[in-house]
C-alpha cells in the first residue's frame, strides 16, 4: 500500500516544499491550511487534495481520511495550534509519526511528554549551529538529535589530552554522557569500562541536555565555554 | 492588602485571562475572600480591571514556563483558564497539569460550544460560557411568557 502523509499549518511555500518532497519520496499526500487564499495558491502549486480549515478540530482532520497514516507535519504560527493539531493526529488519527515545528524552545519538553514523535524548533536548530561551530574549533564534531536533546559527537584524542593512557572508568565524564563507540585506526570498539583510551582514537559520544561542552571539556582538555 | 476571612486565607485561586469574563470573576471571587491572582500577558487587559480589585496581579504569558514558574502550585484550590482561544486553553491546562501534584481543579472556558468534544479527549473540565448565556435569556423569556415577574 503506498505511503500516506498529511501536512497541517498556516503558509504556502512551506508547505509547498514539503508536500513536493513527500510527493516525491512516494507519499500520497493531503494538506490542510486554516486560510481559504493560501490553500488555493497551494492548490495551484502542486496537485494535491488541499482542504481549508482549521487542523485542530477532529472532524476536519478526520474529512482528509488520513486515518492510520504514516506521518503527520504539523506547521502552524502558534506552538498552541501546533501542539494541538499534533496531539489530535495521533490520538483521533492514529498517525504513526507526527512531526511538529516548535517556536518557542522552553516548550520542547511539554512537546515530546505528549507523545509527539519529533519536534523541529528554529530556535534551537540556531543556538545548535553555533555549539557545534564552537565545538569544531576545538576537535569535535556534533550531530544533535531531537532539535538538540540529545547530542552524538566525533571527539579525536590528541596526543596532549588528559585522558591519554588512562581507562574509561577513570574519566570523569558527566552522569548524561556515555561513549558509545572507540574508532581506532580501522578498527571500531564498543568500549567497556577497562578499555584503554589512547592517543589518534576517536571517541562517540551520546549525550543528553547540554552536557556535551563539559564532555569534551574533560576529554580533550580543551576549554570551551570561552 | 485587604483583610482577607480566616478560614479561606490561605485558599488560593489562579484566574488566566484577563478579559471580561476573567475580570468579573476574579472581582467576585476576590469579594468572597479568596486569595486571587489574575494572570494576563497584556498590560493594558489590567488597566480595565475595576478598582474594587485587590487581589494579586501576575502580568505574563501562561503558556511559558517563565509565568508558570511563579505560580504556587501547592497552596492552589483551583485554576481557571479562560482566554479567548479554546487551543491555549487546552495547551495551558496541560502545561499545568503536568505540574500539579494533588487534585486541584482546573476549569476551563469552552469559547466555541463545538468544540467540546476536543476538551472531552484531552479530559478536562469546561464552563461554556454561550451555553449558560443561553440558558439563563431563555429561562427568563419563558417566564415572561409564563406572565411572571422577572
Amino acid at each position: 500500500m503506498k505511503k500516506r502523509a498529511l501536512i497541517v499549518g498556516n503558509g504556502v511555500s512551506n508547505i509547498t516544499f514539503v508536500a513536493d518532497f513527500l510527493l516525491s519520496r512516494g507519499y500520497q499526500t493531503a494538506i490542510i491550511n486554516p486560510n481559504r487564499g493560501e490553500t488555493e495558491q497551494i492548490a495551484s502549486n502542486i496537485s494535491v487534495p488541499a482542504f481549508c480549515g482549521d487542523g485542530t478540530i477532529p472532524e476536519i482532520l478526520k474529512e482528509t481520511n488520513m486515518q492510520n497514516a504514516d506521518i503527520a507535519i504539523i506547521m502552524y504560527l502558534r506552538d498552541e495550534d501546533n501542539f494541538l493539531a499534533a496531539v489530535l493526529c495521533k490520538r483521533v488519527l492514529k498517525i504513526k509519526r507526527v512531526v511538529s515545528v516548535l517556536n518557542d524552545p522552553n516548550k520542547l519538553n511539554d512537546f515530546y511528554r505528549s507523545q509527539i514523535d519529533s519536534v523541529v524548533c528554529e530556535t534551537t536548530s540556531i543556538t545548535s549551529t553555533i555549539d557545534q561551530r564552537d565545538l569544531l574549533d576545538g576537535m569535535a564534531t556534533l550531530i544533535p538529535i531531537s532539535g538538540g536533546r540529545v547530542n552524538i559527537l566525533e571527539v579525536t584524542i590528541c596526543e596532549t589530552a588528559p585522558v591519554v593512557g588512562k581507562k574509561l572508568w577513570e574519566i570523569e565524564l558527566p552522569s548524561d554522557v556515555i561513549v558509545g563507540c572507540v574508532l581506532r585506526k580501522e578498527q571500531s570498539i564498543v568500549p567497556r569500562g577497562d578499555t584503554r583510551i589512547l592517543s589518534g582514537d576517536t571517541l562517540i559520544l551520546i549525550a543528553l541536555d547540554k552536557q556535551e561542552v563539559t564532555a569534551v571539556h574533560r576529554l580533550t582538555g580543551l576549554d570551551l565555554k570561552k | 492588602m485587604k483583610v482577607l476571612s480566616k478560614i479561606r486565607d490561605k485558599t488560593s485561586l489562579v484566574i488566566v485571562g484577563c478579559n471580561f469574563i476573567g475580570r468579573a470573576l476574579s472581582v467576585a471571587l476576590e469579594k468572597k475572600g479568596f486569595n486571587v491572582t489574575l494572570v494576563d500577558k497584556s498590560l493594558e487587559a489590567f488597566e480595565k480591571l475595576s478598582p474594587e480589585y485587590k487581589g494579586n496581579a501576575l502580568l505574563g504569558d501562561a503558556t511559558t514556563e517563565n509565568t508558570l514558574a511563579k505560580f504556587s502550585f501547592q497552596d492552589l484550590e483551583a485554576i481557571f483558564i479562560l482566554t479567548s482561544s479554546d487551543n491555549t486553553n487546552i495547551f495551558i491546562a496541560q502545561m499545568i497539569r503536568q505540574k500539579l501534584k494533588g487534585n486541584q481543579r482546573i476549569i476551563a472556558c469552552l469559547n466555541d460550544a463545538n468544540r467540546s468534544d476536543t476538551y472531552n479527549i484531552f479530559d478536562l473540565e469546561t464552563v461554556s460560557v454561550e451555553t449558560m448565556f443561553a440558558e439563563a435569556v431563555s429561562s427568563h423569556v419563558d417566564s415572561l411568557i409564563n406572565g411572571e415577574h422577572i
